[in-house]
Formats: C-alpha cells, sequence, structure tokens
C-alpha cells in the first residue's frame, strides 16, 4: 500500500493539475454557471488520459523490451523526460499555455494529451510500472487521476477563492514537485541492481 | 484543428525524446545468450590457466598477442588468486587437470612463505620484508576453495598459521594494516588498502567455515563491521560503496550467520553498484554510440570482478527475505554480464590466427593484452553465475575430488 501511495505522488506530481487549471478554466468557464460544460469536459479528459496512462501499463514490458532498455535504466530517461514540465512550470506556473487549448476537441487536445497524459506521466507510469509491478502501477494512476481530476473540477472555486495569483504559485510549487521526483527517479535508477 | 503552439511542442518533445534515446538509454545488448555456451567459456578459461603455468608452479602473468610476446613481471597476490579460481574450477567442473595446476602453484606459495611469530605470510622476494595482506588472504581463500573440492586436510595446519597473519594484522576498529615490518617488527601504519579489507574479510569468514569454534567469527564479523561502515570514508571512494567482489563474497559467505539490517542495506547498495556497471557494459554492446557514450570495454579482470560480485550478492538475496526483491534482477544482469564475457572470449578459430595460440584460446585480451586474473576473475564470475541461473545455492559442489 506504501508503494502504490508513494507511486501515485509521483504520478500525481506529473499530471501537475494547478498547471493545467487555467488552461481548463478557459475551456469550460470558471463561472458557477458553467458547472455542466466543467463536468463533461472534465470526463473526457480525464477518462482519455486514464485510458492512455493505463495502456502505457499494460505496454511498459513490450514498450521496454522493443527500446532493449531494463527498467532501472528507463528510470534516468524518465527523470530527464520530466524536465521540460518542470522548468515550464517554475517558470510560468502552467503546463499550459492559454493559446494552446484553441483546438476542436480540447477535451482531448491538449487537456487530456499531452495536458494531463503527456511525456512526462506517461514516462513516470512506464518507470513506476517496471519498479513497482503493473497492478501497483496502474492503481496508482487511478488515484492519481482521481485527485488531479477533483482538483480541475475544484479549479474554478479554488480560483475564485484563491485568486489566480495563488494558483500560479501552487503551479509553481508543482514544478518543484516534479524536480523532487525525477530526482529520486534518477537516483533510484543509479542505485536499482 | 491542432493549435501551432501544441503543435511546436510535439516537434520539441520528439527532438527530447531522441536525445534520450542516444544519450541516456541506448539498447542494452547482453552477447551469448546459451546458459550451456557460457559454461564452455567457462571451461576455456579454466583451461587456459591450467595450460599456462610454468615449471616453478607461476603462470603466465601477462602476454601481448600481437607481438607475441611475455614480459617479466609477477604479483603473488594474483598468483594466489588464480590459484583460487583453479581449486574453484577443479571442484564445480570436477577438473583434476585444474586441481594439480593449483597444487604445483600452491606448492611455489609455501616456498615463497615469510614466518615469524606464530604466524606465516605469502611474499615475493623483493617484498619479504613487507608480505601484502591481499595475498595471504587469498592464499587462505585457495586453500579453503581445495578443502571443498576434496574434503582433504592436509592444509589446514598451514591455512591457520597463514589466518594469524591476517589477526595479526587486524586493527580494534576491524580495519587492517596491509602489511607487517618485520625488520621493524610493527606494521606498517601508513599504508591502505581498498580491497584487502574484503579478501581479509573473506579468508576469515571461510576459516570460520572450515574450523567452526576457534574465534575466526569475530574476526569477520569485525571487519564486516568496518567495511560495512568506514572503509569507503577511509578509503575516501568517490561512489560509495566500492564495487567490491571481496566483500560480496563475505557476506555470501556469513549470511547463514545473520546479517544486520545495516549490513542487508550495504549489501543492497553494493548490489545496486555493480548493477549499474553490468547495464553501463551491456549499453556499451547495444549500438556504436552506445560505445561513443560509455567510453572505453573494461577488461574481462574487472568486468569478471562485477559478475562475481553480483553472484555472492545473489546468494545473499537468496538466503536472506529482506534482500528477496533483488533476486531476480541480480539473476538477470548476472545472465547479461556472464553472456558478454563469454561473447567477448577468443576462442580456438580467433586464437588459430595468431603464433602461440595456445596463449590466445580461452582468454580475453583488452588492448592486445591479457594479464592472468583477467582469466581467473572472468572464470569466478560465470561459473557462480550460472550457479545462481540453475539456483544452486551452496556455492560448494555438490560432489568431492577424491
Amino acid at each position: 500500500m506504501t508503494e502504490i501511495l508513494r507511486a501515485a505522488v509521483g504520478v500525481f506530481a506529473t499530471l501537475a493539475p494547478f498547471g493545467l487549471i487555467p488552461a481548463f478554466l478557459a475551456v469550460s468557464g470558471n463561472g458557477r454557471e458553467d458547472e455542466d460544460s466543467r463536468g463533461r469536459t472534465l470526463l473526457l479528459t480525464v477518462i482519455t488520459a486514464l485510458a492512455v496512462l493505463l495502456v502505457a501499463v499494460v505496454l511498459t514490458d513490450p514498450f521496454l523490451g522493443f527500446l532493449d532498455v531494463s527498467g532501472e535504466s528507463f528510470q534516468g530517461a524518465a527523470a530527464v523526460i520530466m524536465a521540460p514540465l518542470a522548468i515550464r512550470l517554475l517558470w510560468s506556473g502552467r503546463s499550459l499555455g492559454l493559446s494552446e487549448v484553441a483546438t476542436s476537441r480540447p477535451w482531448l487536445l491538449p487537456l487530456a494529451i499531452p495536458g494531463l497524459a503527456g511525456p512526462a506521466s506517461l514516462g513516470i507510469v512506464v518507470a513506476y510500472s517496471g519498479r513497482y509491478g503493473e497492478t501497483d502501477a496502474a492503481a496508482a494512476v487511478v488515484i492519481a487521476i482521481v485527485a488531479a481530476g477533483a482538483l480541475l473540477y475544484a479549479g474554478g472555486f479554488l480560483q475564485r477563492t484563491l485568486g489566480e495569483r495563488a494558483i500560479g504559485v501552487l503551479g509553481r510549487l508543482s514544478g518543484a514537485l516534479i524536480v523532487a521526483v525525477a530526482i529520486e527517479l534518477a537516483v533510484n535508477g543509479v542505485r536499482s541492481v | 484543428m491542432i493549435a501551432r503552439a501544441t503543435l511546436l511542442s510535439f516537434g520539441l518533445w520528439i527532438v527530447l525524446l531522441v536525445f534520450v534515446r542516444v544519450a541516456v538509454i541506448p539498447p542494452e545488448t547482453c552477447g551469448i545468450e546459451s546458459e550451456e555456451r557460457i559454461a564452455e567459456s567457462a571451461v576455456a578459461a579454466a583451461a587456459w590457466m591450467t595450460r599456462n603455468q610454468n615449471v616453478d608452479g607461476t603462470y603466465v602473468y601477462l602476454y601481448y598477442n600481437e607481438s607475441d610476446t611475455i614480459p617479466n613481471a609477477y604479483n603473488e597476490v594474483r598468483h594466489a588468486g588464480v590459484t583460487m579460481s583453479l581449486y574453484q574450477a577443479a571442484g564445480r567442473l570436477s577438473d583434476r587437470e585444474a586441481l594439480a595446476t593449483a597444487d604445483d602453484a600452491l606448492a611455489w606459495m609455501e616456498e615463497n612463505l615469510v614466518r615469524h611469530d606464530d604466524w606465516a605470510a605469502l611474499a615475493l622476494d623483493g617484498r619479504s620484508n613487507r608480505p601484502p595482506l591481499g595475498a595471504s588472504a587469498l592464499m587462505v581463500i585457495a586453500m579453503a576453495e581445495r578443502r571443498l573440492a576434496t574434503a582433504d586436510t592436509q592444509y589446514d595446519d598451514l591455512m591457520r598459521e597463514v589466518g594469524r597473519y591476517l589477526t595479526a594484522l587486524q586493527r580494534d576498529d576491524g580495519g587492517f594494516y596491509v602489511s607487517w615490518q618485520i625488520d621493524a617488527d610493527a606494521p606498517d601504519t601508513v599504508g591502505t588498502s581498498r580491497f584487502y579489507p574484503g579478501e581479509a574479510l573473506w579468508a576469515l569468514a571461510l576459516l570460520h567455515e572450515a574450523f567452526p569454534g576457534e574465534g575466526w567469527d569475530v574476526h569477520a564479523r569485525d571487519a564486516l563491521h568496518f567495511i560495512t561502515t568506514q572503509r569507503d570514508d577511509v578509503e575516501d571512494v568517490d561512489f560509495p560503496p566500492l564495487a567490491d567482489q571481496w566483500t560480496a563474497y563475505g557476506l555470501a559467505e556469513m549470511v547463514e550467520w545473520g546479517l544486520t539490517d545495516q549490513q542487508i542495506d550495504y549489501a543492497r547498495k553494493l548490489a545496486g553498484r555493480f548493477g549499474i556497471l553490468v547495464r553501463t557494459a551491456s549499453q556499451r554492446e547495444g549500438s556504436w554510440y552506445g560505445s561513443l557514450l560509455r567510453g572505453e570495454d573494461a577488461r574481462a579482470s574487472g568486468v569478471g570482478t562485477w559478475t562475481e560480485g553480483l553472484a555472492g550478492l545473489w546468494r545473499v538475496a537468496a538466503y536472506d527475505d529482506r534482500l528477496a526483491d533483488i533476486k531476480d534482477k541480480t539473476e538477470e544482469r548476472l545472465h547479461c554480464i556472464s553472456g558478454i564475457l563469454a561473447d567477448r572470449q577468443f576462442d580456438a578459430e580467433e586464437a588459430a590466427d595468431y603464433d602461440t595460440p595456445g596463449l590466445v584460446e580461452g582468454a580475453w585480451f583488452h588492448e592486445g593484452e591479457t594479464r592472468m586474473d583477467d582469466q581467473q576473475h572472468a572464470f569466478s564470475g560465470i561459473t557462480y553465475a550460472l550457479d545462481a541461473l540453475a539456483e544452486h545455492q551452496m556455492r560448494e559442489p555438490e560432489e568431492t575430488l577424491e
């Protein structure tokens, strides 16, 4: 159980929901009157991202086999892949720019992919799947996605209550958390057999 | 419609992923897969050591295949190490020729013993005033391997006598002085060695296994405590723990006595150290850019020690549940690295192209040079790796040689 929770924290960090709140609200609105549309957008976003991440869990072994790479070595790669997201969050507090959401199906592109299921979260899911096993990694993904979904749903309320600036600070803190998770991942990759 | 910014972002990601693939995770390739062929490699290595013994009991120390020359150099620590491996070959492969060769090498060691107080120590002529700890430790291990392979007890008193040199050099903190200065009748308090403590540890553990109740285990436990708590600091190891296969052998011997949590933690870190060395070696094999980024191949003596170390730690993991989680991964790495070793070894066909094929076949060359411990460490590593792959937990042979 401890390992599932530890993995869930790592996955949650790379989903970076605080950094996604501005883009999500830009798509679905942030007023009380937008709750229905927000719920629909969120459901589609979360289900799509969950499906993509669970497929990544299931495909970990064949994927690593295709690359001819051990799970331990991949952890170092995952840590590097997480760097751009961490830098972006630390810099702007956002994982997606508002100009990126002007698409015909924003719940899919860019909110679900790469907003939630992006290279960083896919990388960590593959790394954790190799490290903790598929079942634990899948459980961690479900917990993290549910938590991220809840935060996105509460995004309008949070923004109204705390203000945009506070959301930005929380987004930047998410970047710092990703750095910590990436370092732990890289160190574990070096120390593992 | 996809926003231009999103497309740009995807493009940058692809560039990053290509960089990661090339620089961080080149493909890992493990050479020969067949365990049968890997076992043949061990046999060929043992044959090289047996074939290339001189009439006085020493071995061919160095050989350059391009110039077909044997330089005039020797080292008694490595002599004892090669003899140890030959006794392992006698026990593991029922190789009587290896036994006879090792016995001749043991006779050479007996001729080169220095006796003082109640102990005996192995030293070459030029170093007889300061016999190195490592040579005597490996001589004890060689005799212990002989005892395991043959159940012959004729060297028991000599084992104890040389063993007393190790305890004479042990400090209060469990560490060791590197030699005794006979003319000053005092230990060398200045010199240090990274690997002698591990060699002495394993020798003391084997002495306890051979002669329980004589107190050797107290010295072994003190040595293990020193190694796992202080050695890496004392020796200023940049990336601890030191990749020391002798400590791994010692841990494997002592796991049945009961290890502390701290020692198990050290064993885990040591397995990780060997593990990343193996993974890096396999990435070097996997692609041309792998070798470019990961540097040159290590020589077989180095690769062999990683294999020996992992094989020793596999025994710890197989016995102690606290390390059960690394057992399967350790087996994977052992299979991989022994396959790499087998792949790099010169076979009979390649050896035929050289002036003296008998000095080439079964050997590993690094920049045209082979040293006897290349064969020693590669042989021992492969032999115990195959034990691990066969889930053979006990180190001694199932049957002894008559």
